[in-house]
C-alpha cells in the first residue's frame, strides 16, 4: 500500500517535472523562432488562419447571442436599462469576463483539440522522428508556431467577441429602450477604463498561451498508439479548461489590487 | 576522421518493463555496410533509430564520432543529422505538407538560406533520378504507399548524407521499385557512405552488407561476414536465418 502509493507520488513528480521541461523549451524555442521563421512562417499563418479566422463566425453568432440574452434577462429586473451603471455592468460582463473567457472555451473545443489530435497522430506515423532525422526539431517546428498563433488569434478574437458581445447587447437594449445605437455606444466609450482594456488584453494572451502550451504538450506526450490520441485529446480540453479559469480568478485578484 | 562514427554502448531500452534493447555495444565502421536482421520484434528498428539519434537508451550511451549524441546541443545534433539520411520503415511522410516539401524541407534545415530556384531544381532532379513522374504539388495520401517509399527515400539522400540509415527500406515496394531503390543505395555504398540497414530481406543484406548482426529479443547473438553468418549451423540462429525472406 505504502510501496504503491510512494511509486504513484514518484511518478506524478516525474510527469510533473517532464511537463515543466517541456514547457520551459518551448518558451525558449519560441525567442528563437525569428531566426528560423522560412521554415515555421507557413505553420503559423495556416495557424491563425484555422485557430482565428474559420472561427469568426461561430465566435460572432454566440457574442451576439450572448450579449443579446444579457440584456433580455436584465430587463426583468427593475432599472437594469437605466442609467449609467448597465454600460459598467456590460464592459465587466462582457469585454473583461465573458469575452475571453468564452473564446477560450471555443479555441479549447475546436483548435486546442484539432492540435492535441494532430500532433497525437504525427507521433504515431513517425512523423516527429522524421522532423528529428533531418535536423528540426519537432516542437520548434510544430510546437512555437502554434503557440504564437494561438495567441495572436485569441486575441484578436476576443476583441471581436467583445465588439459583437457589446453590439449585440446595445442592439437588444436600443430596441427595448428606444435609446438610439449611438447614443448607447458614446455612452458605453465613455465608461470604459484602461484597466478594462488592460484585464481583457491580459486574459487573451495567457488564454491563448495556456490552451496552446497545453494541447502541444499532450499531442507530443502520445507515445506511440493511436488508442492514446483520443485519450490525451481529452486530457488536454479538461486541463486547459482548469488552467484558463485558474489563470482567469487570477487576473480577476490582480485586477482588484490594482484598482484598489 | 574516426573509423568508427556510431558506438552504441551498453543500450537499454524497456517498454512496459520489457527489455526491447537489453544492453547491446555495436560499432559501425565507417564507408562499410551493416545489415542488421532478426525476426520481427526483435530490436531492428530500435537499433537504427538509437544509432541515428532519434531515439535515446535509458541505459548505455550512444556516441558520433565519439561525442555523447545525448549530450549535444542543439547546433551539434543539428549538424550531425545533416550528414545522415534515415529511411522509414513506413515512410513517415509529412502528411500536411506536399511531396515537393517533403523533399525541401532537409535542404532547408541544412541551409535556410536555399533560393527558391535552387530548391526546385533539386527537388526536380531527385524525382528525375528515380524516374519517378508524380506531381511535386500533391499530398502523400494521393500516391501508393510504394511511391511514398521511395519518395522518402528521396527525402533521406536529398542531401547526400555520409550516413545511411535503411529500415526495412523494400517493405512495401513492388519488384522494379526494390531494384531501383537497390541501385540506388549500390551507389550510395560506392560513393563510400555508411549504411545501415535493417531487413529482413536475404537479397537486400546479401547484396548490400559487408557486415551482418543477427538480433534476438533485443541481444546480438551473431555478428560477421554475410557468407560466414549465413553459412552458421548454430541451432541459436537457425530459426532467425530461416525467418529471412
Amino acid at each position: 500500500m505504502v510501496e504503491t502509493f510512494g511509486r504513484h507520488i514518484r511518478q506524478s513528480l516525474g510527469q510533473l517535472s517532464y511537463a515543466a521541461g517541456f514547457q520551459l523549451f518551448l518558451f525558449k524555442e519560441t525567442f528563437n523562432f525569428l531566426g528560423k521563421r522560412r521554415i515555421g512562417l507557413r505553420v503559423l499563418i495556416l495557424q491563425i488562419l484555422f485557430t482565428g479566422v474559420e472561427a469568426l463566425s461561430i465566435i460572432s453568432l454566440l457574442s451576439l447571442g450572448i450579449g443579446a440574452v444579457i440584456i433580455i434577462q436584465g430587463a426583468q429586473l427593475p432599472d437594469f436599462l437605466l442609467g449609467e451603471q448597465l454600460y459598467r455592468i456590460l464592459i465587466i460582463v462582457i469585454a473583461r469576463e465573458l469575452g475571453p473567457l468564452l473564446t477560450a472555451f471555443v479555441i479549447i473545443a475546436r483548435s486546442g483539440s484539432a492540435i492535441t489530435t494532430e500532433l497525437g497522430n504525427m507521433v504515431v506515423s513517425h512523423e516527429m522522428e522524421a522532423y528529428l532525422s533531418v535536423g528540426i526539431h519537432p516542437v520548434s517546428q510544430l510546437g512555437v508556431p502554434r503557440l504564437i498563433g494561438m495567441s495572436i488569434s485569441m486575441f484578436l478574437l476576443t476583441v471581436y467577441s467583445n465588439v459583437f458581445g457589446l453590439l449585440g447587447s446595445l442592439t437588444v437594449s436600443s430596441i427595448i429602450t428606444r435609446v438610439r445605437l449611438a447614443d448607447h455606444l458614446s455612452a458605453l466609450f465613455a465608461n470604459f477604463y484602461l484597466v478594462d482594456i488592460v484585464a481583457s488584453i491580459a486574459k487573451s494572451f495567457v488564454f491563448g498561451i495556456i490552451i496552446a502550451a497545453t494541447s502541444v504538450y499532450y499531442g507530443f506526450s502520445v507515445s506511440g498508439a493511436i488508442t492514446e490520441v483520443p485519450v490525451k485529446t481529452i486530457r488536454s480540453i479538461g486541463v486547459s479548461i482548469v488552467l484558463c479559469v485558474i489563470a482567469d480568478g487570477i487576473i480577476i485578484l490582480l485586477t482588484m489590487l490594482v484598482t484598489a | 576522421m574516426i573509423d568508427v562514427p556510431i558506438v552504441l554502448d551498453d543500450v537499454t531500452i524497456r517498454f512496459d518493463g520489457r527489455a526491447a534493447l537489453d544492453g547491446l555495444s555495436l560499432e559501425f565502421q565507417r564507408g562499410k555496410s551493416t545489415a542488421v536482421i532478426g525476426s520481427s520484434g526483435s530490436g531492428k528498428s530500435l537499433v537504427l533509430k538509437c544509432a541515428a539519434g532519434l531515439i535515446f537508451p535509458e541505459e548505455g550511451d550512444v556516441l558520433f564520432e565519439g561525442r555523447s549524441i545525448a549530450t549535444m546541443g542543439e547546433r551539434e545534433y543539428q549538424q550531425m543529422q545533416a550528414r545522415t539520411g534515415f529511411h522509414f520503415q513506413d515512410a513517415a511522410l509529412w502528411a500536411n505538407k506536399s511531396l515537393g516539401e517533403n523533399l525541401s524541407l532537409p535542404l532547408l534545415a541544412a541551409d535556410p538560406d536555399l533560393s527558391d530556384y535552387a530548391l526546385h531544381g533539386k527537388v526536380a532532379e531527385s524525382f528525375a533520378s528515380v524516374k519517378l513522374e508524380l506531381d511535386p504539388s500533391l499530398r502523400p495520401a494521393a500516391i501508393s504507399m510504394g511511391q511514398q517509399k521511395m519518395v522518402s527515400f528521396l527525402r533521406a539522400t536529398i542531401s547526400r548524407p555520409e550516413i545511411l540509415f535503411l529500415d526495412d527500406s523494400l517493405s512495401f515496394m513492388d519488384h522494379a521499385g526494390s531494384r531501383q531503390l537497390m541501385a540506388r543505395i549500390e551507389e550510395f555504398k560506392d560513393a563510400g557512405a555508411t549504411i545501415i540497414i535493417a531487413t529482413h530481406n536475404r537479397e537486400f543484406s546479401g547484396r548490400l552488407a559487408d557486415r551482418v548482426v543477427v538480433l534476438s529479443d533485443g541481444r546480438m547473438v551473431a555478428s560477421g561476414p554475410y557468407q560466414e553468418v549465413m553459412s552458421s549451423q548454430d541451432p541459436a540462429l537457425l530459426p532467425v536465418l530461416r525467418d529471412l525472406v
